[in-house]
């Protein structure tokens, strides 16, 4: 079923726009990804699913039933993981989860303890010693306690070290394997790419497109890097199907789609010094998306 | 420098505001001056035969409201009591400034002391304090002008105590700055303890000057007195210029040492 | 439940201090009247030769206040002033503080309405002026003992209590009001302070010029005369039905407006 659906949710502050008829669907059990560069309305649309703020038309449904109408019954069971983490004064960490806790049903207690451990957070130190990564690890415990069937992160790797983003990541995926879906927000495309099964793009408010990550994969350009011996024009290697061209006198790099036995023809005459054919990342396929786009 | 101009700049917007305030207060309260010394100037005579002790339990003081500096200086009490909380409230948020709006490690991080920062700051808080007193001036002697002649040393007499109240409560509002770790609303801080100084000076306009009468600013400035004598009491604008100067050290100290936490 | 008590936990220290100085201010005050208690019959000989017009002026109408009760009713007007800044300030920082503090994103995203989190601070706010109301009642009747030598007015002191309660709870619905409205923290709390002065700097006006008496729709600092009250207990019933009119749309359009927003972080 549909455990996130929207239908052409718009919200307009005033005359700067948020977002424009996004109208998008998560099935369960999918970590779906949500990317965009910084302003495009990521975060809006997830405060719009959280009951946050209100859309200006359009709507949002979340387990079947509407965000805003019956927003605290669906959010029993969603865990939310901010971008920017902000507590209370003068609460030590463990204070902060058991309150947290009390706002849900049958929450088992052993989890914070443990869900604390796998993060490496210290229960008995004060919120307003923590550092931003420290802090970022209390709302990811929050946000996971009660077990929650959504869970939706906002940028949620911010401020964590290589090993907790691992250890983080492992922690969502044995959330999904049981059964929860993700909902995963963030303009770090290789993370993305790890996680993610499909994707949703978001640009100036409105969805570019959703894709299969894998299916994007095949979709792909490959990425060239040559170094020869030969003089040739800048424009010998510009056919079509090549992309990002750069040269330089000896060498040049390029993203190409297209017949792959047309580019080793133009290859194959040279006097190669080096030649490496790469998968491109997530990032330089996405960047052209943006730019195709716009 | 730098760092002054951007807090002077700040501070302005709020600075006109509460000056209009202050202005507007003045003037609503001089509208009905003519009435009020009307009434006031028929029962001259038997508020005379009172004891100055039972004229004082009345919140009367010594005042003859039918004259006109003599109302403007019980009027001008309000005009003290929202310049204290201005001038309190600005010091306390040009300090907390930073650790309010998250822009502590913007702030702290450029090459400049921490004395050079609080200097910079509190010169704009007394910058702004003494154009707002100009402007006091200026404007109240036109609008008091309008009702009747008076003394114009004694009536800058009195509207010169405002500057030095001000110095107090924005030397305190510093140190307080200075010295709590986070300080997230800073109005409700400052009504409180200018409020709190402001009443206990109406006990002590009754129990007689002396306890009570140190502990609280409004005292040492009281312009119902300043007007019976003409002129301030020394040694209480010395106490009161050197309890500033101690407050506005202490936080100097008080920010040099702190440990500015994580954002 | 959990929101009350974090909110109550929260407020405790400033509740504490605010109850001291209400203390000292009474103790400080009845201090004072022990001052003019002695001038005893001498004074009310002068006093009854006053004009009923100038005893007007004072605001003081039938009042002597050679008397404790008659000192106390005068006197009630400065506790009404100190619970007034409390209780508009508690309202609208306890409104408003989530987005300030930027908590919203943490307690507006629990699976409770926003109804249920406004009643839970309101609760506590309830609370809080609770507290305060009773520590200024105990701190009457026991200063006012210890200095009264007519009859006991422990009753009307009561009385007196009541209303102040009424006026919290007038003062603290406004700044709830006012949070719940404006767009952000900082603006709630400058528009509060500007309509405490305004309030505060009227019922002034209105005690110097008692012709402006019909301004005192605007001032809830004026709904109630403690002198009518302290010497007859009566009061006049139209302001309490005002009052309590008052409370109630304020409480209603804070839930309403609290609803309806969108919570900035």
């Amino acid at each position: 079923m549909d455990v996130i659906k929207t239908v052409k949710l718009t919200k307009c502050y005033g005359t700067a726009r948020g977002i424009i008829d996004v109208s998008l669907s998560v099935q369960e059990g999918e970590i779906f990804g949500f990317i965009g560069p910084n302003g495009a309305g990521k975060s809006t649309t997830i405060r719009l699913l959280l009951g946050l703020i209100y859309p200006t038309s359009g709507e949002a449904a979340i387990f079947g039933e509407d965000c805003i109408k019956r927003g605290p019954q669906i959010r029993q069971n969603i865990g939310y993981l901010p971008s920017e983490v902000f507590y209370y004064d003068n609460m030590r960490v463990i204070d902060l989860l058991k309150y947290s806790a009390s706002f849900y049903h049958n929450v088992d207690q052993q989890r914070i303890y443990r869900l604390a451990e796998i993060m490496d957070l210290d229960l008995h130190r004060k919120i307003d010693d923590l550092s931003y990564g420290n802090k970022k690890k209390v709302g990811i415990v929050q946000g996971l306690l009660h077990q929650p069937r959504l869970i939706i992160l906002d940028e949620p790797t911010s401020g964590l070290d290589p090993l907790m983003q691992q250890n983080f990541f492992n922690l969502i995926r044995e959330e999904n394997r049981q059964g929860a879906t993700v909902l995963f927000s963030s303009h770090i495309l290789g993370e993305v790419q790890k996680l993610c099964s499909r994707v949703a793009i978001i640009k100036e408010g409105r969805i570019i497109s959703i894709e299969d990550i894998h299916a994007l994969h095949n979709k792909n350009y490959k990425r060239f890097k040559i170094d020869f011996h030969d003089q040739v024009d800048a424009g010998y290697f510009n056919i079509e199907g090549v992309a990002d061209l750069s040269t330089a006198p000896g060498s040049a790099a390029f993203l190409f789609k297209g017949r792959l036995n047309q580019m080793i023809d133009k290859i194959h005459g040279l006097n190669l010094i080096n030649l490496t054919v790469e998968e491109p990342s997530l990032e330089e396929i996405f960047m052209h998306y943006y730019e195709r786009e716009s | 420098m730098n760092i002054y101009r951007q807090e002077l700049r700040m501070l302005t917007p709020s600075a006109i505001y509460w000056s209009l305030g202050m202005l507007v207060c003045l003037l609503l309260f001089m509208l009905i001056y003519p009435p009020v010394a009307a009434d006031v100037q028929g029962l001259e005579a038997v508020l005379a035969n009172f004891p100055l002790e039972m004229r004082k339990a009345l919140g009367l003081s010594s005042l003859n409201l039918a004259r006109v500096l003599e109302f403007y200086a019980f009027v001008f009490l309000y005009i003290l009591l929202i310049g204290a909380v201005f001038a309190m409230k600005s010091s306390l948020a040009v300090l907390s400034e930073e650790a309010r709006s998250k822009t502590t490690d913007f702030l702290l991080s450029k090459p400049v002391s921490r004395f050079v920062i609080v200097t910079a700051k509190w010169g704009a808080v007394l910058t702004a304090l003494l154009l707002q007193s100009i402007l006091l001036i200026l404007f109240s002697y036109m609008i008091v002008r309008i009702y009747g002649s008076f003394s114009s040393s004694l009536f800058l007499l009195i509207t010169l105590s405002l500057i030095q109240m001000q110095l107090f409560f924005s030397a305190l509002g510093l140190f307080l700055a200075a010295l709590v770790r986070r300080m997230r609303s800073v109005l409700p801080l400052a009504l409180g303890i200018v409020f709190g100084f402001f009443l206990v000076q109406i006990i002590n306009q009754s129990v007689g000057e002396r306890a009570l009468g140190y502990i609280t600013p409004f005292a040492y400035f009281d312009p119902a007195t300043i007007v019976q004598h003409g002129a301030y009491n020394p040694t209480l604008v010395i106490i009161n210029l050197s309890v500033s100067a101690v407050l506005v050290i202490a936080g100097y100290m008080a920010y040099h040492k702190k440990d500015f936490a994580a954002q | 439940m959990n929101i009350v008590i974090r909110e109550l936990k929260a407020n405790l220290k400033p509740l504490l201090i605010w109850c001291g100085s209400m203390v000292f201010l009474i103790y400080g005050g009845m201090i004072k009247y022990s001052g003019i208690a002695g001038a005893g019959q001498e004074a009310r000989k002068l006093f009854d030769q006053f004009p009923g017009a100038f005893k007007q002026v004072l605001g003081l109408g039938e009042l002597d206040i050679t008397t404790a009760a008659g000192f106390y009713a005068l006197f009630y007007i400065y506790f009404l002033v100190l619970a007034g800044v409390h209780a508009v300030m508690l309202g609208t920082v306890i409104i408003s503080k989530e987005e300030r503090d930027k908590t919203a994103d943490f307690i507006f995203v629990k699976p409770v309405p926003r109804h249920q989190i406004v009643t839970a601070k309101l609760a506590a706010v309830l609370t809080n002026l609770l507290v305060l109301n009773l520590t200024t009642l105990l701190a009457s009747v026991v200063f006012v003992n210890m200095y009264n030598q007519g009859a006991s007015i422990s009753s009307k002191i009561a009385l007196l209590m009541v209303f102040l309660f009424i006026i919290q709870l007038l003062f603290a619905a406004l700044g709830a009001l006012v949070a719940a409205a404006s767009k952000t923290s900082k603006r709630a709390a400058s528009i509060s302070t500007l309509i405490l002065f305004s309030t505060f700097l009227l019922s002034a006006a209105i005690d110097l010029y008692p012709k402006i008496d019909f301004l005192k729709f605007f001032t809830p600092f004026k709904y109630f005369s403690a002198a009518e009250i302290i010497t007859r207990g009566s009061y006049q019933p139209w302001m309490l039905v005002l009052s309590l009119l008052l409370i109630g749309i304020f409480v209603y359009l804070t839930y309403r407006m609290v609803e309806r927003r969108d919570l900035v972080v």
